[in-house]
Order: structure tokens, then C-alpha cells, then sequence
């Protein structure tokens, strides 16, 4: 472990980092005006030093639950604690400080970088603007950030346009460490990645995980990723968790139908394994105007009367594996 | 790279300088373009060259016969009260170009920056700027001009001021689409996340990427602001009366033009045409430049 990790004590405890508090989410849509629900009042604690995935198909809040938890997108209802200070509350002052201990790497490495602006005048303006370092400090930071997401110097001088979706990615990470964040927020980092770039990419997220003691809220609908750095995994469908629990009993035994229908929608790498598919029903339905119910009650093959009278909350399965289902599943 | 692939001898110069290079080239490689600068330079050269001389004092009245015809002592000729219409011409073109550049300069900072802020915040500060320059672009921009020219009185900087208002909502508008479509793209997000205070995000990030059809906008701005400028000349508006500019010496000689003494009207009016056409010409290039698209 290196000295830029915070005291020893406190990891060892995993005491909840990020402690997320019925977070919900609204959007104003339509004509009459309707809301749109993002995220139904979401709990969620990322422990320190660990990788916390949140998995989901498209439209299921993923990306707005990182945006309200870094302050992009102003909360409706709800905390969210970041060492006990909530978030949703700070002003913009306050809110651009907490940045040096939260930040993001984007999805889309193309658009997450300023085009007219240097590889190094990207990574050193957090660090003039958070740190105010002088400019022979920053351009000591600037070439370690380098080596340490495993690019050259030379690519300082380099534009965005000059550089492969890896390389870019790169830069991002660069970006996001380089005023040494507790928690980083992973927003599908290798999703618009070239597949054999994606595999480099999670190794070095890992590497540097390991290094430098950070805390990943890692943001992924590739399953194949999320098995590979997740400590723990949660589900979220259409705004809110389904299932939470440590990755491997989540990924390997999950127990909550739309878990499973996700997992087995997920490709085999070897030929011939026949696959046991969970197919649901329908389509992903409307976040507007939702019923009292099982979110997914209209297309799930194990639905009772039960599931359309109340909206079934998250209960302990085992140990911290929690599931949103009452219905006990064939396994 | 350690590894040695054959690669082209290195470029002499640093890439960012090579590329400045590359695109003027481009920017002054069409022959259109090339004519544009020419006449444009020559305009400019006149102007300064009218600061220090002309043949006659451009105020002077009587100093050849009223409408003598283009000679030695008077190139183009004199006008209905005398006065050398080359030394007024002269003076116009440096009058005509100062209007016209700090119209330009006060319309573009004024309109970017009120785009600006109008496409990075929205909600309320949009809806105030935008509603408050419909107001005003609800009056056709001639009329409105006359309006305010008479209401302000004439003067240069009144004049300039008036330009650039009237000018400034297409800056405003160009402004406002491209950054409003630039908002919540992933860098603007990121350069919060780096610390940038929302002022910083807008004017130091989104602005420099949203500039380009602004400054392509400028020629046609500034061709727009010359014909404007004489329009009001022309009716007596905007500057004291008696001042050399191209408008008011065109109007000066319109009585003679049925007689025959053409010459007071036709060279103020082809300086006109020649600033238009010629800010036309480098609008079109500047297009052609800024525009990644419409380049290779």
C-alpha cells in the first residue's frame, strides 16, 4: 500500500465512502408537464477501497444516478453523503471542492475531451484550478500522470484528434486521478472502446486501484467487465435496485428475476454450452406515471397478485446479499 | 516509440505550427479569396494614407469649379459645391472604415458574450435575453436605425453604437444555437468536474468550440454594416452633415446624375459595391476555413 492511502484503520473497517439515501430523481417531461421518474428513491453505500458496480440495461438510471452523485444533475429528494458531507446541498463553490475527492471518468472519450485543447492543458487544469500548483510542479504532475496511466511523455503535446479512443481514454483517467480523488465514478469506460482496448483499459483502472487506494462506483452493462473488477455488484431497473450483493454470489447466483434474465442474456465464450434463457416479456416500460407495483410485474414469468399490490422492497437474502423479489425462484 | 517503422524524415516544424501554416495557405489559396484580401488591404491602405494626405483639404468647398469633369488637377472631378470628390473619397473610406470595424468588433463581443451566456445557463437568463431581442428585431433593421439615429443625434461613436446594436442579434442567435448544442456535451461536464466555475466552462471551453460560424458570419456582418452605413448617409442620417462618407456623396451628386456630372455619384457608390463584394469574397473563404467538413 502507498502513503497516498488514506489511514489504514478506516479501510480495513470498509466503512461506507459514498452513502447514497433515497436518492430519486425527476424529470419534467411532456406537454401537459409529467414526471418522469429517473431514480425512485435509490440506497446505496460504496465501501472504501473497493469496486462497486452498477449494472442495467439502457434507460435503467445508471448514468443519472453518477450525475446526481457528482452534482451534475440537481436531486429531486434524497442524500448523498460523501464522507458524511451531503452533496445534494452544496452550492457551486462548495460543490466544485468536494471535486478533489469525487471524480468522473466519462463514456465517450471523443467528447469527454475539450478538442482545441492540449493532452496537457487537459490534465493540468484540475490541477492549477483545484490545487493551484506553479507550472514546473504541474508539469512534473502532468509527465507522472503519464506514466502512471501508461502513456509517453510526447503525448503531452498531442491533440484529442491526434490520438486512438484508447489513448484518449487514457487521458480521461489522467484527468480524473490527477488531483488524487478518493472515489472515481467509472461512467461505462470501456463501452465505446474498441473490444481489444477494453481488456488494457479495466487492467489499468485495476492497477491503479491497487497503487493509489481509490474507491471505483464502476458504471457497466458489460457483464464480462463488471465480473472482472467488481467487488460488489448492484442491479438497478427503470430507476431503482433490484438486487445488491457481493459480485460473485450476485453474478453467479442471483436471485432476483430480472438478474437472471440479464445474466443469461449475457454470451458464452465457448462453443456448444447450452444456455438456460430467462426470456422476460415486453419491453422496458414507460418511466412515467409508474403503478404501486413490481416494477416488473407486466413481463415477469413468476408473478404473483402479490407483486401488483405494492412496490416489493429490498430484503436480505444473505449475509449483505440483498434482492427486491419476496418470490422464492427454482434455482 | 522505441520501434523503428519507416516512417516519412520528421516534420521540421511543430505540428501545431505546421497546421497553422497548412490551413492559411488554404484560407488565401482561392483566387476569390485572394481578391477579397487585395481589395480590402488597398481600402485600408487608403485610409491610412488618408490621415496623413489627400490632394485637397476633403472639407474645403471651392476648390475647383462646381462639376468639373475628372481632371489633372481634379482625378474624379469636383462635386455640386466644388470640392474635390478624391480628397472627400478619400476621407470617406477612412470615416466608412472605422464605422465599420468597431461596429463589427462592438456587435461580435456584445452578441457572443450575451449568446453566450444565454445558451450556457438557459432557463431564465435565456428566456430575458431572447425575448428582449425579439423586441427589437420586431422592427425592420433600417427603420429601427433611423429610429435611434434620430433619437441619439449623429456622431461617429453614436453612429458605431448603432451598428453594432442592430448588427449584433445574428451574432446573438449563431452564438447562442451552437452552445446550447455544446452544453451538455461530455467535456463541458468534465471541466466542472476539474473545477471550472460554470463562467469558465462557458467562456473558456464552450465558446472557443461554438466560435467558428461566428467568425465565418463576420464578412457578411461587415459588408451588411458598410451598405447600412451609407443607407443612413445617404438619407442624411447618422453622421454631421457635411462629413465625408460614401452615403452623403453619393447623395450629394444624385441631382446631376440626369445632367451628365456622373462622376460625383459613381465613385463613392463603387466604393460601396467594392467593400461588399470584397467582404463577400472572404466570407465565403472564411467558411471554407473554418469549416472542418468543407475541408480535406
Amino acid at each position: 500500500m502507498t502513503a497516498l492511502e488514506p489511514a489504514g484503520a478506516a479501510t480495513a473497517l470498509h466503512y461506507p465512502i459514498v452513502d447514497i439515501r433515497g436518492l430519486t430523481k425527476h424529470f419534467r417531461v411532456g406537454r401537459p408537464r409529467r414526471d418522469l421518474v429517473a431514480l425512485d428513491g435509490v440506497d446505496l453505500a460504496v465501501e472504501a477501497g473497493q469496486t462497486t458496480a452498477l449494472v442495467g440495461e439502457s434507460g435503467s438510471g445508471k448514468s443519472t444516478l453518477a450525475r446526481c452523485l457528482v452534482g451534475l444533475l440537481p436531486v429531486t429528494a434524497g442524500e448523498v453523503l460523501l464522507d458524511g458531507i451531503d452533496l445534494a446541498g452544496l452550492g457551486s463553490v462548495a460543490l466544485s471542492r468536494t471535486y478533489r475527492d469525487i471524480q468522473m471518468v466519462f463514456q465517450d472519450p471523443h467528447s469527454s475531451l475539450n478538442p482545441r485543447r492540449s493532452v496537457y492543458q487537459a490534465v493540468t487544469e484540475p490541477l492549477r484550478l483545484h490545487l493551484g500548483l506553479d507550472r514546473a510542479a504541474q508539469r512534473a504532475r502532468a509527465r507522472e500522470l503519464m506514466s502512471l496511466v501508461g502513456l509517453e511523455d510526447q503525448h503531452l503535446e498531442r491533440m484529442p484528434h491526434e490520438l486512438s479512443g484508447g489513448q484518449r481514454q487514457r487521458v480521461g483517467i489522467a484527468r480524473a486521478i490527477a488531483v488524487g480523488p478518493k472515489v472515481v465514478v467509472l461512467d461505462e469506460p470501456t463501452s465505446s472502446l474498441d473490444v481489444s482496448v477494453r481488456g488494457q483499459i479495466l487492467d489499468l483502472l485495476l492497477g491503479l486501484q491497487q497503487r493509489l487506494g481509490m474507491t471505483y462506483l464502476f458504471i457497466s452493462h458489460d457483464l464480462q467487465a463488471v465480473r472482472r473488477v467488481a467487488d460488489r455488484v448492484c442491479v438497478m431497473y427503470l430507476g431503482s435496485i433490484v438486487e445488491d450483493g457481493p459480485a460473485d454470489e450476485v453474478l453467479d447466483r442471483p436471485r432476483h428475476p430480472y438478474t437472471r434474465a440479464l445474466m443469461s442474456a449475457a454470451p458464452v465464450a465457448e462453443y456448444g454450452v447450452r444456455r438456460e434463457r430467462l426470456r422476460l416479456a415486453g419491453e422496458i416500460p414507460s418511466p412515467v406515471d409508474l403503478p404501486a407495483e413490481c416494477r416488473l410485474a407486466g413481463r415477469c414469468p413468476y408473478v404473483r397478485d402479490s407483486c401488483r399490490t405494492a412496490v416489493p422492497p429490498l430484503v436480505t437474502v444473505e449475509g449483505t446479499h440483498r434482492s427486491a423479489c419476496p418470490v422464492p425462484l427454482p434455482s | 516509440m522505441t520501434t523503428t517503422v519507416a516512417q516519412a524524415p520528421a516534420p521540421a516544424a511543430p505540428p501545431a505550427r505546421a497546421r497553422r501554416r497548412a490551413r492559411f495557405a488554404r484560407f488565401s489559396g482561392p483566387l476569390g479569396v485572394r481578391i477579397g484580401l487585395a481589395i480590402v488591404a488597398a481600402y485600408l491602405l487608403v485610409a491610412v494614407l488618408s490621415w496623413f494626405w489627400t490632394p485637397y483639404d476633403p472639407l474645403a468647398l471651392a476648390v475647383g469649379d462646381p462639376y468639373g469633369a475628372p481632371s489633372a488637377a481634379h482625378w474624379l472631378g469636383t462635386d455640386r459645391l466644388g470640392a474635390d470628390v478624391l480628397s472627400r473619397l478619400m476621407a470617406a473610406t477612412r470615416v466608412n472604415l472605422v464605422v465599420m470595424l468597431f461596429a463589427v468588433a462592438t456587435g461580435l463581443a456584445v452578441g457572443t458574450a450575451l449568446g453566450t451566456l444565454a445558451g450556457y445557463f438557459g432557463g431564465v437568463t435565456d428566456t430575458v435575453i431572447m425575448r428582449i431581442l425579439e423586441v427589437f428585431q420586431a422592427f425592420p433593421t433600417l427603420l429601427l436605425a433611423m429610429l435611434v439615429v434620430q433619437a441619439v443625434g449623429p456622431g461617429t461613436v453614436n453612429l458605431i453604437l448603432i451598428m453594432a446594436f442592430v448588427g449584433m442579434p445574428p451574432y446573438l442567435r449563431l452564438v447562442r444555437a451552437e452552445v446550447m448544442s455544446r452544453r451538455s456535451w461530455q467535456f463541458a461536464e468534465a471541466a466542472r468536474m476539474v473545477g471550472a466555475r460554470p463562467m469558465r466552462v462557458a467562456f473558456g471551453h464552450l465558446l472557443p468550440n461554438s466560435i467558428g460560424p461566428v467568425l465565418a458570419y463576420i464578412a457578411v456582418n461587415a459588408a451588411w454594416v458598410s451598405l447600412l452605413t451609407a443607407a443612413l448617409g445617404f438619407l442624411g442620417l447618422g453622421l454631421p452633415p457635411g462629413t465625408p462618407e460614401w452615403g452623403s456623396m453619393v447623395a450629394r451628386g444624385q441631382d446631376a446624375i440626369m445632367t451628365g456630372q456622373w462622376w460625383v455619384s459613381f465613385f463613392p457608390g463603387l466604393a460601396i459595391v467594392g467593400i461588399a463584394g470584397a467582404c463577400y469574397l472572404l466570407g465565403d473563404g472564411l467558411a471554407d476555413f473554418l469549416d472542418p467538413r468543407r475541408s480535406s
